[in-house]
């Protein structure tokens, strides 16, 4: 001030002349920041009136010498004033590859047989009865509307179609969020149902234990989905989030994969016969899940979750989550993450059928698909953002990698690759 | 109680316990909530990529769910 005064030629004696500018400069200053607090008042009303923010992502999915897709995902969640907020998702698959049928490899096969009718979709490859070749598209829709009905009470309503060649399913949703007064504890209480129709490429869908070389075919298989989840969020303090859930899902209808073949094998593993795999028609799956979000004290912030799951095809899973976020000083952020997997096999899970005479009855339900094996699954990748154009690019470079305990090909191994952006607008 | 659930449970449990006796509880004000408030804070920080993260473990595992009900399914092998 003494330098502006100088500058000016005021006399720094000049009690009342330096005690005017003072109050002039207040005065301005004052003015400045009723202006600077009066526009962003009005900004934030019109981003209260309407805004919106978009993330898009292109990702890529590549197994080593299996299958390979391309996907994109936009979003858009758009706020409409202080009570309405709609949520719209699009996704576009293009899926190409082989993936194993469950049938014993090739070497140890007799004879080929193509397990579909071909089409477009679905075939296997010649002279590989266990690689399926993969050709398909799938496009997906999910629509979201949260109303808030009070200052601590909102409602999610959802909905989701999803279309490829050989499966299509649609599903809604209810979400009920319930905070307390002091909004650091949150109830939540969802119920979704859900429809889909599964078929092969030709629209039709095999019986289920029927041998590949007599296949007797049907429309397409129908299955129905019914989930609730029960959970609490709380505030544990002014640095810490932590989360508990509770679902349970019941599946009925077809619930058998209509590609996947099981082998019947001699006592040297030769294939016998080939048989179309048969699942129940009904499966009730339980999850508890917690979650823990922390911000440490050099300013890290931490994701830990666990999820243990079951159901009653015997499976139990156990699935631990850590992403560690470092941010730097220029708005870029690097984020580390380990996920590790583990779970049980199916009770009719079997890498193939021991062949014991022609006339041996089949079993009820049989699986070879390496999903429904004893697994263990490490992924472990990288997240990198930065700020550009006004919004937030983010890249991330996973490995994932598997190993079953029976199935025919005993490990697989992936790379994701996933680019997004993000930005708000109002 | 079966024996397969009791492990899970009780390890769910001294996990509850022990982040409520490493995570000092204290009652959080509306303007202590600066830190709580950013993106990378939520519980689900990233939905693209969560979203992403279930459509390629549904697809890969016998496992699903836990984090929430509803989105489309998927014929994916």
């Amino acid at each position: 001030m003494a330098r502006v005064l100088a500058a000016a030629g005021v006399g720094v004696t000049d009690y009342a002349a330096n005690e005017k500018y003072k109050m002039k400069s207040i005065r301005s200053k004052l003015a400045i920041a009723t202006c600077a607090l009066l526009s962003q008042g009005a900004q934030q009303a019109a981003a209260t009136d309407s805004s919106w923010i978009s993330d898009t992502s292109y990702l890529v999915y590549s197994e080593a010498d299996r299958v390979t897709v391309h996907k994109i995902i936009t979003n858009a969640n758009v706020t409409l004033g202080d009570n309405n907020a709609l949520s719209l998702e699009a996704v576009y698959d293009t899926i190409t590859g082989a993936t194993p049928s469950g049938a014993v490899k090739s070497v140890n096969t007799v004879s080929v047989t193509t397990p579909s009718s071909g089409g477009n979709g679905f075939k296997t490859a010649s002279g590989t009865p266990d690689l399926i070749l993969f050709d398909d598209t799938r496009l997906g829709v999910n629509v979201g509307w949260t109303r808030k009905y009070s200052r601590t009470f909102k409602i999610n309503y959802g909905a989701s179609v999803s279309v490829e060649r050989d499966y299509e399913a649609y599903g809604g949703s209810l979400t009920f969020d319930k905070e307390t007064a002091d909004r650091n504890l949150t109830f939540t209480a969802g119920i979704a149902s859900s429809y889909d129709a599964v078929f092969q490429s030709s629209g039709r869908t095999p019986q289920p234990m029927g041998n590949v070389d007599e296949a007797v075919f049907y429309d397409a298989g129908k299955k129905r989905g019914y989930e609730g989840l029960l959970g609490i969020s709380k505030t544990l303090n002014r640095r810490t989030v932590a989360q508990i859930n509770y679902t349970i899902g019941s599946q009925e209808g077809y619930l058998t994969d209509p590609y996947k073949l099981i082998s019947m094998t001699d006592a040297n593993g030769v294939e016998k016969e080939r048989y179309y795999e048969s699942r129940p028609d009904n499966r009730l799956r339980q999850t508890l899940y917690g979650a823990l979000v922390h911000r440490l004290g050099n300013q890290d912030t931490i994701h830990l979750s666990y999820r243990f799951y079951r159901d009653d095809w015997d499976i139990n899973s156990h699935t631990l989550n850590y992403r560690h976020r470092k941010k730097f000083a220029n708005g870029h952020f690097l984020e580390p993450h380990l996920r590790l997997y583990s779970q049980t096999a199916a009770n009719f899970f079997s890498h193939s059928l021991p062949y014991v005479s022609e006339e041996q009855p089949l079993p009820e339900f049989a699986s070879a698909d390496y999903r429904l094996d004893e697994m263990n699954s490490v992924t472990l990748g990288t997240k990198y953002g930065l700020p550009a154009w006004g919004g937030t690019l983010r890249f991330r470079l996973e490995y994932l990698y598997q190993s079953f305990a029976e199935a025919e090909f005993d490990t697989n191994k992936a790379l994701i690759f996933q680019a997004s952006y993000k930005k708000a607008f109002d | 109680m079966t024996n397969k659930l009791r492990l899970p449970v009780i390890c769910a449990l001294g996990l509850t316990l022990q982040a409520c006796a490493v995570f000092k509880m204290e009652q959080v004000k509306p303007w202590q909530k600066g830190t709580l408030a950013e993106q990378v804070m939520q519980l689900d920080a990233d939905p693209a990529e969560s979203f992403a993260d279930d459509h390629i473990y549904f697809s890969r595992e016998a496992s699903t769910g836990g984090q929430g009900v509803g989105g489309g399914g998927c014929g994916c092998n």
